[in-house]
């Protein structure tokens, strides 16, 4: 099968008063429809620079792209004039982010946005069927069909009473609730890929629950494919099916979420489950990761990761390592692989 | 072992203001009737959700806030009232480690600054005296000496609570509220943080006040956790007990709700219903709006009071009535 | 001991380069202003020219009065590069003799009403309560009257003369200080950083001195900045209706006066003192501009 998402060799570069900061260092990444994969890594590792990278959404300067391409559905992202990624966005992506309370304006009921967003993906996209057919509807018409999708699209994310709680305000609503009102509008367009950006982190965790349960069911009865963003482990071991590791600036892991837990290959990745305090580790028995995240502008030669390394070689200090399979459709980018080499 | 510090009948409400003259109209309860003790040495985790009130408790403890009524005993001595003079002394025995490291320091102050300045407040320590025992405690915390003319942003996350913690340790406290220490860090930078704080207590002799929303965290670092919610109590016990055995059904919830990085681990998932809600009727369970539990008729009108249902095993629910042995004995 | 001297030579030195790396910062960010390096270029012109006055003027001594009766209402020429007024004095001079006049009492103002404004807005935003109320509704009275017929006043009422007339200004300059300081007082006392230093046992003084103001010092500088300009424009206003600096102190604001008959004939008598009027104003804004960049704690990593 073709791939939906295609991101090849990508280099960003941000430009600030330090230097050149280079935030991603070669970037892959393949998505195919029906994938729910989990983007992980720390602060500073590039995951949401990576995932904005889709949509175009980084600000150009101070953010540069030097190399690489990024591919969706066959066609080159990085080529598409600004007007056409309008369109793009709005016909193949749905966006969801960390906070809640920011992404809606307070001064509107939730009907008028998510009409809004429901009309705006049809204007822009003209996917939804029964558009457009033979004769121009009129106004009031459109926007009561857009009412009667807001309302469909809130039972669909779980909102109680969505046709009584439309015409309420933001906050009448509770985080949760207003969480799920930004997935309805990021689902307004039926699109092929959603982007969520730490979609839990500002949620407590009964909430975070409950939205991750309602992505999974979207999964399962849309057929979603879903690029999940997140910094936290447990999150993707509940919600993903694949899971790409980060470290600065670089995919540095990617597998089944099974096998990456059960079987962590990368140092990285393996410091970074240690770290988690789980079950059964008694006083003192956690292992954190020692040292801290290495500087973009300055990023240490060869392996970015091997400051921190307790396997690093004189190789890693020389040169990046190329990726390896290390497993069925799990691989890594660590010169202690493969093996027997 | 002793009890460093007593929490009876804690209340903290904030006016609700509204009408036409801003006029207070009803409370917000915060915290709402919560007593507790600490072991001095060990660490008791307070867990909850936002708008639980655990931060307020804490707040409460080193007098940033006051109590509306209650009591709060430290080292036998009532400190729920005291005056100015010794609130300065206080400070110097309780501390607190703040959430967010970056807003907790002053970003015009350099580091030697900012630890030397309760030197200065408590010890009328000033110059080469105040630098050594800064740089001590730079050590003591994993900061390098190179650091100590910096400012509090040219660090990471990690290392600025890192700097929190030294500020606090200057004065030799016995007692730290740590307030969510390590929720706005990363997971590898956390495990350092969390692992020095364990180094701390045993090398200093402190007890801990752990405030958390993170139950993985909490099982790692306390000695006995406590559950509130909504300003109230739920449930109260060894760490161990707690996570073996939840007996409330918002302590269940929570448990099944943590996200462990282990996608084999077989867990009945318990996702309940709604919002954590202030407007809960004020009779009765206020978590029975959103239990799972099969329901009592008693729970929508009698507001189940915190007993020993196990030994030393303390929950405010009308599915778990009192241990027959235990009934006589006040809970500790 | 000597050991211990280098240490601490070496200790001063970071601590010095550690300031500077935030200046350079921040220079970094001013420089890349452009309007603002022009708003500096010209400050500095004017501070040039006000301290070698003397040297520049070609004719200094018409700043003190002297008059030349054969050569009145002459247009610019080579001889008078900004023309003469009606008693023969010439323009060019008097400007270039009046610039520092004015920067002193644009800072006297200035200085003032910073003092006033901030002490006021401090007590107020830390205080609270009753105490708050009473100085905000103070401040309120003087930002209901428009200031300048209350400057006029106050002025009038000390009577004519330099001193009164900054005297009069800053009185009604001070409640925009006032106004801002509380507000930043009033944020600042919720941030973690000053709750934390209760915690640690720090006194009022303390909190206020060195946790506070030090954090409130750059929206405050920035209003200095830019309200400098306008604090000269209204010395100036003041100078025009007589009730500034008295003749024949060359003060822009009494020059145009002078000229206000003449006008638009003799155009140049009052153009070149406002075009000077003009510079000062234009220079700080845009220099206020470019602070606001610099120190502006949202644009700070």
């Amino acid at each position: 099968m073709a791939d939906l998402l295609n991101i090849e060799d990508l280099h960003l570069e941000f430009h600030t008063y330090d230097g050149v900061a280079k935030v991603l260092a070669g970037v892959d990444l393949r998505m195919q429809r029906g994938d729910v994969l989990g983007l992980v890594g720390e602060t500073g590792c590039g995951k949401s620079i990576t995932a904005l990278s889709v949509p175009r959404l980084i600000p150009m300067p101070p953010g540069k792209i030097t190399r690489g391409r990024v591919t969706f559905a066959g066609e080159d992202i990085l080529s598409k004039s600004e007007g056409e990624m309008e369109n793009f966005r709005a016909i193949h992506l749905g966006m969801i982010f960390q906070d809640p309370v920011t992404n809606l304006n307070p001064l509107f009921t939730i009907r008028e946005q998510l009409v809004d967003a429901v009309l705006y993906q049809q204007a822009r996209g003209q996917k939804v069927p029964g558009r457009w057919k033979g004769f121009l509807p009129s106004v009031r018409q459109l926007r009561q069909e857009a009412q009667e999708r807001a309302v469909e699209l809130m039972r669909l994310t779980g909102i109680p009473d969505g046709d009584k709680r439309i015409f309420e305000y933001p906050h009448q609503f509770s985080g949760g609730m207003r969480q799920r009102v930004l997935i309805a509008m990021a689902l307004a367009g039926d699109p092929d890929l959603l982007i969520a950006d730490e979609p839990t982190t500002a949620l407590d965790v009964t909430i975070q629950a409950q939205i991750l349960r309602l992505i999974r069911s979207l999964v399962k009865q849309l057929g979603l494919t879903v690029l999940l963003i997140t910094h936290n482990l447990g999150v993707v071991a509940r919600s993903c099916e694949r899971v790409a590791v980060m470290y600065s600036g670089r995919v540095v892991e990617e597998s089944p979420v099974r096998e990456l837990f059960k079987n962590p290959k990368h140092p990285y990745t393996r410091g970074l489950i240690n770290a988690v305090p789980q079950k059964d580790i008694s006083r003192g028995g956690l292992i954190g990761i020692p040292g801290m995240i290495p500087n973009l502008i300055n990023p240490p030669a060869g392996c970015r990761f091997h400051p921190r390394c307790e396997h690093a070689m004189a190789i890693c200090r020389q040169q990046a390592p190329a990726v390896s399979s290390v497993g069925a459709q799990h691989s890594a980018s660590c010169f202690l692989y493969p093996e027997d080499a | 072992m002793s009890r460093l510090l007593e929490i009876n009948h804690l209340k903290k409400y904030f006016p609700i203001r509204g009408g036409l003259l801003n006029q207070k109209v009803a409370d917000f309860r915060a915290v709402d009737d919560v007593s507790f003790t600490l072991q001095e040495g060990k660490t008791l985790g307070l867990v909850g959700e936002s708008g639980s009130g655990k931060t307020t408790i804490g707040k409460c403890i080193l007098r940033l806030l006051e109590p509306t009524s209650g009591q709060i005993l430290y080292d036998g001595q009532d400190i729920t009232h005291i005056k100015a003079r010794e609130l300065r002394r206080l400070r110097s025995e309780i501390q607190m480690i703040y959430q967010a490291p970056a807003a907790s320091l002053n970003g015009r102050m350099t580091v030697g600054q900012i630890i030397g300045e309760p030197l200065w407040i408590h010890e009328k320590l000033r110059g080469e005296d105040a630098r050594d025992r800064v740089l001590e405690l730079m050590n003591v915390v994993g900061l390098k000496e190179e650091h100590y003319f910096r400012y509090p942003h040219e660090f990471s996350g990690g290392q600025q609570q890192r700097i929190g913690i030294a500020r606090a340790l200057a004065v030799q406290p016995r007692l730290i509220v740590l307030d969510e220490p390590t929720s706005a860090l990363d997971v590898s930078v956390q495990a350092q943080i969390l692992n020095l704080l364990q180094d701390l207590q045993d090398q200093f002799d402190l007890t801990y006040l752990f405030i958390s929303h993170d139950l993985g965290v909490v099982r790692y670092m306390c000695d006995e956790v406590a559950l509130l919610y909504l300003g109230k109590i739920v449930e109260v016990a060894n760490t161990e007990v707690i996570f073996e055995e939840p007996k409330h059904p918002y302590t269940q919830a929570l448990i099944s709700a943590i996200p462990e990085p282990d996608p084999d681990l077989q867990r009945e998932e318990i996702i309940i219903r709604g919002d954590l809600s202030h407007a809960f009727p004020q009779q009765g369970c206020p978590f029975a709006p959103r239990c799972h539990a099969e329901k009592l008729a008693s729970c929508d009108t009698v507001l189940p009071p915190l007993i020993e249902a196990e030994q030393r095993h303390l929950v405010a629910c009308h599915l778990h009535p009192s241990h027959p042995s235990s009934s006589a004995s006040e809970p500790a | 001991m000597a050991e211990s001297d280098k240490r601490k030579a070496s200790k001063r030195n970071e601590a010095r380069s550690a300031r500077f790396e935030n200046f350079a910062r921040g220079l970094y960010r001013f420089r890349s202003n452009r309007l603002s390096m022009i708003g500096l270029l010209m400050l500095i012109f004017i501070v040039l020219v006000a301290i070698f006055a003397p040297v520049i003027a070609p004719y200094p001594e018409d700043a003190a009065g002297k008059t030349r009766v054969t050569a009145r209402l002459q247009p610019p020429s080579a001889e008078f590069a900004f023309g003469t007024d009606k008693i023969g004095r010439d323009i060019f001079s008097r400007v270039v003799m009046g610039t520092g006049l004015a920067l002193q009492v644009g800072t006297v103002i200035i200085l003032l009403a910073t003092t006033i404004g901030v002490t006021v807005g401090a007590i107020s935003g830390y205080a609270g309560g009753w105490l708050d109320d009473v100085l905000m509704r103070i401040t309120d009275i003087f930002l209901t009257v428009p200031a300048l017929v209350l400057a006029i006043a106050i002025s009038a009422a000390l009577g004519k003369g330099i001193i009164n007339a900054m005297i009069g200004i800053s009185l009604v300059w001070w409640p925009g200080f006032a106004r801002l300081t509380r507000s930043l007082v009033l944020s600042l006392r919720e941030e973690p950083f000053v709750e934390a230093a209760y915690g640690i046992g720090a006194g009022h003084m303390r909190i206020i001195f060195r946790h506070i103001l030090p954090n409130a010092v750059s929206p405050i500088i920035i209003k200095m900045t830019t309200d400098f300009g306008f604090a000269v424009l209204t010395a100036a206003a003041l100078g025009f209706i007589g009730l500034g600096a008295q003749p024949p102190t060359p003060e822009w604001g009494a020059m145009i006066n002078d000229g206000r008959r003449y006008f638009p004939d003799e155009w140049w008598i009052a153009t070149f003192p406002g075009l000077a009027i003009w510079l000062i104003v234009f220079s700080w804004n845009l220099i206020g501009d470019g602070l606001r960049d610099v120190l502006d704690p949202r644009a700070r990593r």
